[in-house]
């Protein structure tokens, strides 16, 4: 059930009204469970089993960890929880992948390979967020910063809290579960705050990403048929539309989160004025990044060693990212030269680091547009790594945004690209150099109905005809 | 004196809770005002996007028509009411003739059509039939939004048990889109949207604005005309030069997994409802042409021999246009199963001819 299908919105206001309407915690908190799996079971009931499975390893680690008597049992139950998230995520993402790659490296060497294929391998609905979700709860109970959850629904809700469940954001237990303790009492602000998130995200994701999709999918497909000016036009309009498909269904996750009365972390953070590549991973699917930080990269030893150890960390990090978002090459290249373009921004940090005349250009806004537009060269430059289907296209690509020629035929790009990538730069420009989380939250209440009755509008009226589906539901 | 009552120490508390609602309340207030606005504006969107079905049986409601012609789209696209006026039909003089064609639709939709459309006895009703119209394989999604009543439904619901889940969605659907006129005139507005950008930057969506220059002729056509506003691509196209070209030619899936039954059931009503109006019904079997025919020969087979049924057993007045007795080759069709405006205008003779003709057997 995708979230902008209309099913969703028979399902959400069924699944709301019954919840308020329930009374006792236990029951709020069961009914909600069931709705989370009835929805994963929506998708594909026989996966069921994943989640169910997942959630019942690490909510007994959970306990078993908190409760060993010796350090070592501690660590045994927590390896556990970490095979069973890990291994699940490996067989279901990366058994194909592995496949596929040993198959052609033993061609290579000249040895037997079978004579039979593996057959894709479907992926489970979220299991890159779930996984993720139940990996963080373990290791925050091994640390001792929070302590385990006794009661099952509890932490089965928390693991498939369905607004979250397909696409994230990837939220903390210790974010989460405090306010589960009693069920949250939702308010008029709220109420409000959630109608805002939501039409903001369904307008992303509807009126913005998916009409976008309608010019970019041709462009991508076959690079070759077009020209410099075309391809640049669909690497802007792919930047604008993955940027509000994922950060889209982030706010709708977190506009419905609010209706239940539960506060969820932000995702995006107008990402396409961050000033340097590591203030874009700042801005960007920020729960991802961060759970990265806390959980890979410190342990890696973050920046505590020495500084090439500091950079092999940051290296690996975004490598696995590259790979947490797909299991291809061209992903793991994408996390690679992500991990380089950070080493190689924090080695020019620290040289410029006490020097008067870079604080000085750095404070100019002159500065500050040639390093937005920098940075934003080399974020699209890696978006067309992992969006191109063939090499070749990519080089075709990678040629026409640093300025050079395509041999394809010229095309008039369609007027409706110019204005919704325009749109998206205006809502960054409107909110995103200020210190608010959305700027319309900051009109007065007259004006902020008359943006959402004009978002309504819009988006019954100029929405294309059917839904396409959350482009992070794939990871 | 007696001491006053102090105020209450929270006189702010009200307003200050009110403030709360202001922007959900504001919210709701400006949906319910712009509803308001679209749907004062109806009219004006139906224009840029007609709904066919309803624009044809507005016009065909209420007014004295004196042959109105029942069928599908070969009868949408075929069958020029400007020919057969001045017919004689039984000694009176047809002037006012109403092309009642519905594309896509079953005889399910023309019963409905003509139960809810025809309100004015005509002197003559004509329906062009075809394979397809009786096909219980298919039902056509703008019946049950467009043409049926509740009354409708509860007998679809009781004869058909097989659709009626598709029913209720789609007759709930309908009914949902009704109730928030933003949504129900959503296309409307859209290319009314694309029109008045168009005026002003000529160019900027050509698509759109050449989709809502087509719609608005073809709204102007049906509200003022006799419901014959064919396709402007039909009227040109010739499928013998698709043909030779190896042109795509545009599949027709209705016919698929032909069964009879309940479609069929819905002829007797329409021939049920000309007795009761003391009308004449005259059955005019549509011409095809010879490639779909053949593709589905078992079912015109079946088809014809129904026909044939339909005249002996029950009484049925039935012409039989066919391309032989026409004189129609693939140069008069625009597809498979459209005639372009040259197999019109000869269809339009033959069946005022074959009219009189069977005026006079009569």
């Amino acid at each position: 059930m995708n979230f902008a299908s209309p099913a969703f919105f028979v399902f959400l206001p069924v699944v709301l009204l019954a919840y308020h309407r329930l009374t006792a915690r236990d029951h709020k908190y069961r009914f909600l469970l069931v709705a989370s799996w009835l929805l994963y079971a929506s998708w594909n009931p026989w996966f069921l089993w994943v989640i169910l499975f997942t959630t019942a390893v690490d909510h007994a680690a959970g306990m078993l960890i908190e409760s060993a008597s010796t350090p070592t049992r501690r660590r045994a139950w927590l390896v556990v929880s970490l095979v069973s998230n890990l291994s699940f995520l490996a067989c279901f993402k990366y058994t194909n992948f592995a496949f596929d790659n040993s198959m052609a490296l033993a061609r290579w060497l000249g040895w037997g390979t079978p004579d039979w294929t593996l057959e894709k391998i479907v992926l489970p609905l979220g299991i890159s967020f779930h996984t993720f979700q139940g990996i963080s709860y373990t290791l925050d109970v091994y640390r001792g910063r929070i302590r385990a959850v006794r009661g099952f629904v509890d932490f089965a809700v928390f693991v498939a809290f369905f607004p979250q469940l397909v696409a994230g954001p990837i939220v903390r237990a210790m974010d989460f579960l405090p306010q589960m303790a009693t069920p949250p009492r939702v308010s008029v602000e709220q109420v409000v705050e959630g109608l805002h998130w939501f039409l903001i995200g369904l307008f992303k994701k509807v009126f913005i990403a998916d009409r976008l999709a309608q010019f970019v999918d041709p462009v991508f497909a076959h690079p070759e048929l077009y020209d410099a000016v075309t391809l640049r036009w669909g690497v802007l309009a792919y930047a604008a539309q993955i940027y509000c498909d994922f950060s889209g269904y982030s706010d709708l996750a977190i506009g419905c989160a609010k209706w239940f009365g539960f506060e969820l972390p932000i995702n995006f953070n107008f990402p396409y004025v961050a000033g340097s590549i590591s203030d874009f991973w700042r801005r960007w699917h920020i729960s991802l990044s961060s759970w990265l930080r806390d959980y890979l990269y410190i342990p890696l030893g973050g920046s505590r060693r020495s500084a090439v150890r500091t950079y092999f960390n940051l290296i690996v990090t975004m490598t696995l990212c590259g790979l947490w978002h797909g299991a291809s090459w061209n992903y793991v290249l994408w996390g690679f030269y992500n991990g380089l373009l950070l080493s190689f921004h924090r080695i020019g940090d620290r040289a410029l680091v006490g020097k008067a005349w870079a604080i000085r250009i750095r404070s100019a806004a002159a500065y500050r547009v040639l390093a937005t537009a920098t940075t934003l060269l080399f974020v699209f430059s890696g978006f067309i790594l992992v969006r191109t289907e063939n090499w070749a296209g990519c080089w075709g690509m990678q040629c026409a945004l640093f300025g050079g020629g395509s041999e394809g035929d010229a095309h008039r790009v369609p007027a409706q690209v110019p204005l919704l990538v325009a749109l998206v730069m205006l809502g960054h420009l409107f909110s995103g150099l200020r210190p608010v989380r959305c700027g319309i939250l900051a009109l007065p209440p007259l004006a902020r109905s008359g943006a959402y009755v004009a978002a309504v509008l819009l988006l019954v009226v100029f929405a294309p005809g059917t839904a396409k589906s959350f482009i992070y539901f794939q990871f | 004196m007696e001491a006053r009552p102090s105020p209450p120490q929270n006189d702010t508390f009200v307003p200050v809770r009110l403030t709360r609602y202001r922007v959900l309340a504001c919210f709701l207030v400006g949906l319910l005002a712009l509803d308001g606005v679209v749907r004062l504006n109806a009219r004006l969107w139906d224009d840029h996007d007609p709904n066919e079905y309803a624009e044809r049986l507005a016009r065909c409601r209420g007014r004295a028509w004196d042959l109105v012609v029942l069928g599908g789209s070969p009868v949408a696209e075929g069958v020029d009411p400007a020919i057969l006026r001045g017919l004689n039909w039984r000694g009176q003089i047809i002037r006012r003739v109403y092309n009642l064609g519905l594309s896509g639709g079953t005889a399910s939709e023309f019963w409905h059509a003509l139960e809810h459309g025809v309100t004015v006895r005509p002197k003559l009703l004509v329906y062009g039939i075809t394979a397809s119209d009786l096909n219980d394989n298919r039902n056509e999604t703008h019946g049950p939004s467009e043409l049926m009543e509740l009354g409708d439904l509860a007998r679809w619901l009781a004869e058909r048990p097989d659709s009626r889940a598709w029913l209720l969605r789609q007759y709930g659907r309908a009914c949902l889109e009704r109730c928030w006129g933003l949504y129900e005139y959503r296309n409307g507005i859209r290319l009314w949207a694309a029109h008045r950008v168009d005026e002003i930057c000529p160019g900027l969506f050509p698509q759109v604005a050449a989709e809502v220059h087509a719609n608005v002729d073809h709204s102007e056509t049906l509200a003022r005309g006799h419901g014959y506003a064919p396709q402007a691509s039909f009227q040109e196209m010739r499928y013998s030069r698709t043909k030779a070209s190896g042109g795509k030619v545009a599949p027709f899936p209705f016919l698929e997994g032909f069964r009879l039954g309940h479609h069929l059931a819905c002829v007797h009503r329409i021939r049920a409802w000309a007795d009761r109006h003391k009308v004449d019904l005259v059955l005019v079997d549509m011409p095809m042409s010879a490639d779909l025919e053949a593709r589905h020969a078992s079912v015109f087979l079946r088809y014809r021999r129904l026909l044939r049924d339909l005249q002996v057993e029950h009484g049925f007045r039935v012409l039989h246009g066919d391309r032989e007795a026409v004189g129609l080759d693939d140069d008069h069709f625009a597809d498979l199963a459209h005639l372009n405006q040259w197999g019109a205008d000869r269809f339009g003779h033959w069946l005022r001819t074959a009219l009189s003709y069977a005026a006079v057997e009569k």
